[in-house]
């Protein structure tokens, strides 16, 4: 009856994993040896065994096509997810500019309403547009500082959205 | 012209998938489909593609799907789920070995522990080192050692105790030894023949 240890090293020498010198000693056993001989054949067809199962679970093309269409799908999926964020994120990129240029207009007005007309409280908008210009929404305020406040959280959340587009960052909540 | 990276790992993916699947087959064996294991190793590594270095992948393809199939096996089981391996009588190598014994491997397999599952399938399909997969499992190279002789010893108890129950049970020739068919009748019957 052959030990787990010898066991062992007749595994070892079949996964080629035995240092060269054990190696030699133990095929010079194996010559001299029937008794490991056997165990060692043993050893192998049990193995070959194992080798045929591994070989019958390869996809067949169906399968395997089946997998890559599933993968590719998917990813499509996230790109356009990705496409529909960076059409909004371009969006507020043109905030800025829409609310800088109604400051320059906003100066002009609030001279004219502080000299004139008193009735006429002056108003503040900022307009997001997307990359074609197109107004998406507007927002109003009664005072500058608020629109400008509102201007730099729209800059600030713009570029946490570039951040995660990029990979940057990683989501673990939706709230800012 | 230089390939992208998408054509890059477009080609991978294709080209490894084959033994990919077999590797998270062997490894999930009946407690999850191997397929998703698959497909979500490889949108792992499609979110971080840029990294990666396309053009010799197996070793990482290869570590992601281990990494993934052992994750799977990590998380909760509800069931056992449809077995997605390919049919016994579709096996290209069905010829060389009965069907019959391949499906009774695959049960012996499946009943194995995880890891030893695991090394089994990389030291044997995979034909890695015991120092690759021991780095590969996050064991050391003696832990490794173990979970492959264990593992082969209880698949061996195992297909022994199966070719012992197929092997034909010996029958006495009636006709060489009339005594011997006399004696048990005498035994089934309880009485005396004479």
């Amino acid at each position: 009856m052959i030990s787990e240890q010898e066991l062992e090293r007749l595994e070892s020498y079949l996964d080629g994993e035995c240092a060269p010198e054990d190696e030699q000693a133990l095929r010079r056993r194996l010559d001299a040896e029937p008794a490991l001989a056997w165990e060692l054949e043993q050893l192998r067809a049990d193995r070959s065994a194992r080798g045929t199962f591994f070989a019958s679970l390869e996809a067949d093309e169906e399968t395997s096509a089946r997998v890559f269409h599933n993968v590719r799908r998917e990813i499509r999926r996230r790109q356009t997810r990705i496409v529909h964020w960076k059409r909004f994120c371009y969006g507020t990129a043109a905030a800025a500019c829409v609310l800088a240029a109604f400051f320059a207009g906003a100066g002009w007005m609030g001279s004219s309403s502080r000299t004139g007309d008193v009735a006429a409280s002056p108003e503040f908008k900022v307009e997001i547009r997307d990359e074609r210009g197109r107004v998406m929404a507007v927002q109003k305020f009664d005072s500058l500082e608020r629109a400008q406040e509102f201007s730099r959280d729209l800059e600030q959340w713009q570029q946490r959205q570039e951040r995660l587009l990029n990979g940057d960052v990683t989501i673990h909540s939706d709230r800012f | 012209m230089a390939e992208t990276t998408e054509e890059l790992f477009e080609k991978a993916v294709a080209f490894h998938s084959r033994r990919l699947l077999a590797i998270a087959r062997a490894i999930v064996g009946s407690h999850a489909a191997a397929e998703d294991v698959l497909q979500q190793a490889i949108l792992n590594l499609y979110e971080h593609r840029s990294r990666y270095d396309w053009r010799e992948p197996a070793g990482l393809l290869r570590r992601t799907v281990v990494n993934e199939a052992l994750r799977t096996l990590r998380q909760p089981r509800m069931s056992l789920v449809a077995d997605d391996q390919p049919g016994r009588s579709e096996s290209p190598v069905g010829g060389m070995i009965g069907s019959e014994t391949i499906e009774t491997v695959r049960r012996a397999i499946d009943e194995l522990p995880d890891h030893f599952r695991a090394a089994l399938v990389l030291c044997e399909y995979e034909a890695m080192s015991y120092v690759q997969i021991a780095e590969l499992l996050g064991a050391s190279v003696p832990q490794v050692k173990t979970w492959l002789h264990r593992g082969r010893k209880q698949l061996a108890d195992k297909l022994r105790k199966y070719m012992d129950g197929v092997k034909p049970k010996p029958t006495l020739d009636t006709q060489r030894y009339p005594q011997a068919h006399a004696d048990d009748e005498d035994d089934e019957s309880g009485g005396d023949p004479s």
